[in-house]
């Protein structure tokens, strides 16, 4: 068995449709191990960074097993020794990948990244160096309740707009900055893609102090 | 010039793409499609080894885990190369 280092891009069952001619990350050919009625997309390693564009390749990959079956995406930088470590994952896995197979078959991941339409309110100054150590815990003690509130009103909007998502699964992950509410991850069956659509208009037209940035349809990276 | 987006694939017994309003191809929108493309490619997945290496500021490092997003929307900004 070849003993070339591998990187991994997702996991599909042996029926579903081969890759042919796909290229990955920098150019490597994507070829799949059939093990256990399972089928694991690889290419060879050629080492380094991750960068953006090979993040961009890696998905690419996924995005190709997913025009023909919905594929459980692998983290980028998924890497195994030589062909042989990558089937004994395969194999001692394979329960828990067939089914979460089972699970997103048929499904998409949408994100709605929330966004607050007007701009932060302006920080107060930081609490100062060189003034006294009581003026520094009041500052910093404001500092605190104004992140807290900013928290609780995230909460409380990402709360409005879930319940106009009822009975779809979502994973949510709370904004990393100012203006950011937070990102939902939505897994939703092809079937129901347009009344999806629906759900997102009704948002919008509620959540009037927000901007929803929709991407995908992503291969289902946060439920599985 | 920010970068082409990726294609949307025709899904077999979906929506076609351009049923939906994705990548909402309004101005400055962009950043925020490379943070969720970044999150979900290096944060989320079946996760199979352990460890990746990412590059920061020209210096292999390898973490467990990732706590913070990678970027945050003015890095992504500069890397798209918007003002």
């Amino acid at each position: 068995m070849p003993t070339e280092r591998l990187v991994g891009y997702c996991i599909r069952r042996s029926g579903d449709a081969q890759p042919e001619g796909l290229r990955g990350v920098e150019g490597a050919e994507v070829r799949a191990l059939r093990e256990r009625g399972l089928s694991l997309w690889v290419s060879g390693d050629v080492g380094g960074a991750a960068t953006v564009e090979r993040v961009r390749e890696h998905d690419a990959v996924i995005r190709a097993a997913m025009t023909t079956a919905t594929p459980l995406p692998l983290r980028y930088g998924s890497h195994f020794a030589d062909e042989a470590a990558a089937r004994e994952l395969v194999r001692s896995r394979a329960a828990e990948f067939e089914e979460s197979l089972g699970r997103v078959a048929g499904c998409v991941e949408l994100g709605v990244r929330i966004l607050w339409k007007a701009p932060p309110s302006p920080e107060a100054a930081a609490p100062r160096r060189g003034g006294s150590g009581r003026e520094y815990l009041e500052a910093r003690r404001a500092e605190m309740g104004r992140e807290e509130a900013a928290r609780q009103r995230d909460s409380a909007l990402l709360e409005r707009f879930d319940r106009h998502f009822p009975a779809i699964p979502a994973v949510r992950r709370p904004g990393s900055e100012p203006g950011v509410v937070g990102s939902v991850a939505h897994l939703v069956r092809g079937a129901d893609l347009p009344s999806y659509r629906l759900l997102l208009q009704s948002a919008r037209e509620e959540l009037v102090e927000t901007d929803l940035i929709v991407t995908g349809p992503w291969a289902p990276y946060s439920f599985v | 010039m920010p970068p082409e987006l990726p294609d949307l694939p025709d899904l077999p017994g979906l929506a076609t793409a351009d049923d939906f309003e994705l990548w909402s191809g309004a101005a400055g929108q962009e950043p925020h499609s490379l943070v969720e493309l970044l999150n979900r490619v290096l944060d989320r997945g079946v996760v199979i080894t352990g460890e990746v290496t990412i590059s920061v500021a020209g210096v292999e490092l390898v973490y467990l885990g990732l706590n913070a997003v990678l970027t945050s929307i003015s890095s992504a900004r500069q890397h798209l190369g918007y003002p």
